[in-house]
């Protein structure tokens, strides 16, 4: 059965090279691993898609805990780090940067650059379920909400918004920024990882369906984004960036711009 | 590639994975525990080598396929721990092999026993460094119960596979009467640690009972209990009847001269389990797709 004795010891030897090789890899793989290039940074143990993090048994009621105080950490302004050139910033649009807060909350940021000066802004909160229907039974509310018109404060009646606010301007304007915290957007992923959770994040402006939006989302706990409104598997799997800054690929229409996120709650 | 049959392919790859370490590792087992002087039967060596085949192409098909015909990144198929898992698969894969020759160049006792062993723990760790014991709570209970399982899986199915390839051809009356007790043993422990096991991990990865009693695996892990079952009872069939067939060919003169009735019952019976244990192998493979996701 071994054959030749100098066979049978070449073939130990080949053997044993291989061997050390593929240990030698599976030691080297383990440490360069982590800087594979990938096209989303969730753990594919996960299985990527957000959507998937928790089943059908996710319990909205679990969601953000009354007990949990909130610990701000506030997302990048401009003075934290440079903003994107496109809507929101350069050209008419929105930008959205989004940061995820222990309770399950958003801290958020919104610059708006509409095409032509309004006299008056629409506010919604964000409808969430023909985004997903897990969503159905939460009831966004934006809460500390400050405005600014063109460089000029706005009053937000209570600093909340939970239903359709329209808000008068005193002068025309076109550039706006809104930063605000957002509630009651996120579920809990049951069964799943202590932590781990789902949220969806729409703009609070409204305004013209075909607005461009660019949405971000901040954070060292956020591991993936999906645009549940786009077409296709390829389409909602929109994840684009490297933690902490990832964001939607390209933009969305305002009609169609809400993503969903998977995320750690930031202990 | 459109998302079903990519699913479909992966799922026939995983059916193809655990169908080699059944082969592999079973026979590697059966050698060690159940037959250390059974290495002289070609059968069983033409498993262990079929196993070994099978295992490397499941290994390497598995992120070929979504490399190739999904268009995904490295980075999103392969976790650190999962990647150099395989990798250690195939060194393991590679030792069986290039060693089998020294595994079976005497009875598996010994250092023969110990590197057949080592190869099949290195397997059998890979597959739980892949499975979704890993991360989420109750993950040191999960990765222990996981573990036993694999194991217990190669001894039983794997053991079944090896038992079946030595005695169906009906004229082996002596290793039936030697083997059967033996085997039964090992089934017996390998059974009663799949139970116990599988329930431990089906509560810890669904996260409790109620969440595994209304969840779509939970029903698929009801399909394959039962399919267990229904496995355990033919195994039970099989084993009575080979040992009937035993007592009969060696005590009593049969009816006609020549003919083997009781051994080619057993390989009816044997048969059939060992279908069954394909289709528990299947689904299985469906289980990991259902899976709730840490």
């Amino acid at each position: 059965m071994t054959g030749h004795p100098l066979a049978a010891w070449l073939r130990r030897a080949v053997g044993l090279a291989l061997i050390v090789g593929l240990l030698i890899s599976a030691v080297a793989f383990y440490r360069v691993a982590p800087q594979l290039p990938r096209a989303t940074p969730v753990a594919p143990s996960s299985t990527t898609s957000p959507t998937t993090a928790g089943p059908a048994s996710q319990n909205p009621a679990a969601s953000p805990s009354p007990t949990a105080p909130a610990k701000r950490i506030p997302p990048p302004t401009p003075a934290d780090r440079k903003l994107p050139r496109g809507p929101g910033t350069t050209e008419p649009g929105i930008l959205l940067i989004a940061s995820p807060l222990r309770d399950g909350s958003f801290d958020i940021a919104e610059m708006v650059i509409l095409p032509a000066p309004v006299s008056a802004v629409r506010l919604a909160p964000p409808k969430l379920t023909p985004a997903d229907k897990r969503f159905a039974r939460l009831k966004p509310v934006a809460s500390d909400v400050q405005m600014s018109a063109d460089n000029q404060p706005v009053i937000v009646p209570k600093g909340r918004v939970d239903s359709r606010l329209d808000i008068a301007l005193v002068e025309p304007a076109k550039r706006m920024e809104l930063r605000y915290k957002l509630g009651e957007v996120t579920i809990r992923s049951m069964p799943s990882r202590a932590g781990r959770a789902l949220a969806a994040i729409s703009p609070l402006a409204a305004g013209s369906p075909s607005l461009r939006v660019v949405m971000m989302v901040s954070g060292n706990t956020v591991l993936n984004i999906e645009c549940p409104m786009r077409q296709g598997i390829s389409g909602q799997a929109c994840a684009a960036g490297r933690v902490p800054h990832l964001r939607a690929k390209g933009d969305l229409p305002l009609s169609r711009a809400v993503i969903i996120v998977q995320f750690n709650l930031p202990r | 590639m459109n998302q079903d049959l990519l699913d479909l392919a992966l799922g026939a790859n995983r059916v193809l994975t655990y169908a080699g370490y059944v082969l592999l590792a079973g026979t590697l087992t059966f050698w060690s525990v159940v037959w250390p002087d059974g290495r002289r039967n070609g059968r069983l060596v033409v498993l262990a080598l079929a196993g070994t085949a099978a295992m490397i192409i499941g290994t390497l098909a598995g992120p070929a396929i979504q490399l190739i015909f999904a268009g995904r990144l490295l980075g999103d198929i392969v976790t650190p721990l999962g990647g150099a898992a395989q990798l250690a698969r195939l060194a393991a894969l590679v030792a069986a092999m290039f060693f089998l020759p020294d595994i079976i160049s005497g009875a598996v006792v010994g250092w023969r026993r110990i590197l057949a062993l080592t190869v099949v723990l290195v397997i059998a760790a890979s597959m739980v460094a892949q499975s979704d014991a890993i991360g989420g709570p109750w993950e040191v209970t999960k990765i222990a119960a996981t573990g036993l399982h694999v194991l217990a899986t190669c001894a039983w199915l794997g053991g079944l596979v090896a038992l079946a390839a030595v005695l169906i051809p009906g004229d082996r009356v002596e290793e039936l009467d030697q083997l059967i007790p033996r085997f039964s043993r090992v089934a017996m422990l390998s059974v009663a640690t799949l139970v116990v096991t599988g329930i431990i991990h089906a509560v810890a990865v669904a996260g409790g009972l109620s969440p595994l009693i209304g969840s779509r695996y939970g029903l698929v892990l009801v399909i394959k209990v039962a399919i267990f079952g229904f496995m355990l009872l033919m195994g039970n069939h099989g084993r009575k009847y080979a040992a009937r067939a035993a007592f009969r060919q060696r005590h009593l003169v049969p009816d006609v001269p020549g003919k083997n009735v009781g051994v080619s019952g057993l390989a009816v019976a044997m048969g059939a389990e060992l279908c069954i244990a394909f289709v528990i192998l299947s689904t299985t493979s469906l289980l990991v797709m259902v899976a709730p996701h840490p």
